[in-house]
């Protein structure tokens, strides 16, 4: 038995929010549907509209095997996802200043962890990011606005939802 | 200040065509991990032959 333990204050965290969407997130959907797609459909109907960046979709599809898994992987994607942040100029811009932000702990940041920190930079107000990943996103520079637990048979996985200071 | 688009008509997930499409996938997650331990085990292996080279 799978349980997500969601805490109180997320639906008033969440509405009419965009949430950046992390590449493990789609990893863990894969992995225990039943579990997440209540989940997913419980922000939508609170009015968050699920997003992520390319650099994601770049992490989820890489790696398949032939062209119908690959197929396979985008229709999961696609299914999840409202929408697409584009990478615009500015938000390379926030990257280079976030890696001045991390100093020496960016050193071991993936790209895709940059861009995501650079989108939620550029929008502080509306934009939030669920990830596993949560050594990642220190809170010098990101607020964690709340905490969701999935409970597993033998283990406990947090996942953050950060935003930017 | 920057803002996000609106959308309108936020799409349920179908969760019957959902859990159907996940279960191939995770099936394919599966053997992307079995290749991604076989290469890492090869590039351990290597990992001195760089200095050897230079």
């Amino acid at each position: 038995m799978i349980e997500i333990i969601i805490p109180h204050n997320l639906t008033s965290a969440v509405r009419n929010k965009h949430i950046l969407l992390d590449t493990n997130v789609f990893i863990d959907c894969s992995l225990n549907p039943q579990v997440f797609i209540n989940f997913l459909n419980n922000l939508k109907e609170n009015q968050a509209t699920l997003t992520t960046i390319d650099l994601v979709k770049i992490e989820f599809l890489k790696g398949a095997p032939e062209l119908n898994k690959f197929d396979e992987k985008e229709r999961l994607f696609n299914s999840i996802t409202d929408h697409i942040i584009p990478i615009t100029a500015d938000i390379t811009k926030n990257v280079y200043s976030l890696i001045n932000k991390y100093k020496i702990n960016g050193a071991a940041l993936s790209v895709t962890d940059l861009y995501l920190g650079a989108c939620l930079s550029k929008f502080k107000n509306s934009l939030l990011l669920l990830t596993k990943d949560t050594t990642d996103f220190p809170q010098n520079i990101f607020n964690i606005k709340s905490i969701i637990n999935i409970a597993y048979p033998r283990a406990i996985q947090s996942y953050g939802i950060y935003q930017s200071l | 200040m920057d803002k996000l688009p609106t959308v309108k008509q936020r799409k349920l997930i179908n969760k019957k065509e959902f859990i159907r499409l996940a279960e191939k996938v995770k099936k394919t997650l599966e053997m992307e991990r079995d290749y991604l331990i076989k290469t890492k085990n090869d590039r351990d292996n290597n990992s001195t032959q760089s200095y050897f080279c230079s």
